[in-house]
């Protein structure tokens, strides 16, 4: 994703951008013997946060996101800190803003968007949740312009190819689901601390909405990995007892 | 008899691609020298005759090529001598391992900065908002 030039090129021009890992990631090698081996990762996960300059975080997109999809919702949060920045209290506007977005998901499906207001000299309103968000409409239908227009069709796939298809099926079917209910937990969780840092809530995001621990060492898989697992004597203590380890 | 012997093998050598063959039918006097003895006292001229002398010019033939050939590379060549893989498998033998290649790749076009300190900083001298990608493994592992 970010080897396309389209999406860094965006990233690039209106973000500050870095990367971190938050733990090793469990991978799988089988050895077919005589130097063959076939290596792939296994269970890992990813997490975008958007953040002013002190480390406050805007919003999160969780998981993996179809291209398209990821830039046009880097460009709304690129929006939402545009107008958090400029407001009085930065902590109310971005709880007012997680908890519209929450409800929105919960009644409706699907999150507001985002309108962008490039010149604020000119807004005789306030900026508030209930003017920058509105409902998602057939914008190509309405003529109307929104922050969740990205600029230009990143990746064409070829659907004729059947295991495109079902790469890009995947990507779509991901999107949609941490559109609908992860972002929705995550809005919850926000709308909660609306000056959480990324350490704040980290673990509790991969935890409980992207289903990986990170503090335990199977992320989860224990219980998959180990259940008729023959040799007693290598089975690792239960999951809970670990966890309580780990705190 | 000889004579008729000669012309055979001068044909042979010429079937086979060797040189001397056809200096050997061009030049081929009335009178030729017979061949070498060993072959004129075989008394079985079917098959001897023909295999012995070609096998005589053939290893000539070789020792001349290979004599040229040394001298054009300067230095004594060995010619490989055939294997039989079947008897060189050996369990103690093992498959010399390729090097790994590099599991570091590039993490793609995005300029990251280092550390997120540092984003922090550059987003309050540029106003642009950070964006921090979490994610298990690393960014610029061939595996993440």
């Amino acid at each position: 994703m970010f080897s396309d030039e389209v999406i860094a090129r965006v990233i690039n021009d209106r973000f500050e951008p870095v990367w971190v890992s938050v733990r090793d990631v469990p991978t799988v090698t089988i050895d077919f013997g005589k130097g063959h081996k076939l290596t792939r990762t296994l269970h890992g996960n990813v997490a975008t946060y958007v953040l002013t300059a002190d480390g406050t975080i805007i919003d999160v997109l969780p998981g993996l996101y179809e291209s398209h999809q990821y830039l046009s919702q880097l460009n709304q949060l690129w929006w939402v800190h545009h107008y958090a920045v400029k407001t009085p209290e930065p902590a109310v506007f971005l709880a007012d803003y997680h908890n519209e977005q929450s409800k929105a998901i919960k009644t409706s499906g699907k999150a507001k968007v985002v309108k962008p207001f490039a010149d604020m000299s000119k807004m005789s309103i306030e900026i508030s949740t209930k003017t920058i968000l509105r409902s998602p409409v057939n914008l190509k239908a309405a003529g109307a312009t929104s922050a969740a227009t990205a600029p230009e069709m990143i990746e064409r796939p070829d659907f004729s190819k059947p295991h495109q298809l079902k790469h890009w099926r995947k990507i779509y079917e991901d999107t949609d689901v941490n559109e609908h209910q992860r972002r929705g937990q995550i809005h919850r969780i926000l709308a909660n601390r609306p000056n959480a840092k990324p350490d704040d809530v980290t673990k509790e995001i991969y935890r409980d909405v992207l289903h990986a621990d990170i503090d335990d060492p199977y992320l989860g898989l224990q219980e998959t990995l180990f259940r008729d697992y023959p040799f007693q004597e290598d089975r690792p203590p239960p999951a809970d007892k670990i966890s309580q380890k780990h705190g | 008899m000889a004579r008729q012997v000669l012309k055979k093998v001068a044909l042979l050598a010429i079937l086979m691609g060797i040189p001397s063959g056809i200096h050997a039918l061009a030049n081929e006097p009335a009178n030729a020298p017979a061949l070498r003895s060993n072959v004129s006292k075989l008394p079985d001229m079917s098959k001897s005759g023909i295999e012995l002398p070609v096998k005589g010019i053939i290893g000539d033939l070789r020792m001349s090529l290979s004599a040229d050939v040394k001298q054009k590379t300067g230095g004594a060549l060995k010619a490989p001598l055939p294997k039989n893989p079947a008897k060189t498998v050996d369990n103690s033998e093992k498959p010399a391992l390729k090097q790994a290649p590099s599991l570091k790749v590039e993490p793609g076009k995005v300029r990251w900065h280092k550390a997120i300190q540092t984003a922090m900083e550059a987003s309050s001298q540029s106003g642009k908002p950070v964006l921090l990608f979490q994610m298990m493994g690393r960014l610029d592992d061939r595996f993440c």
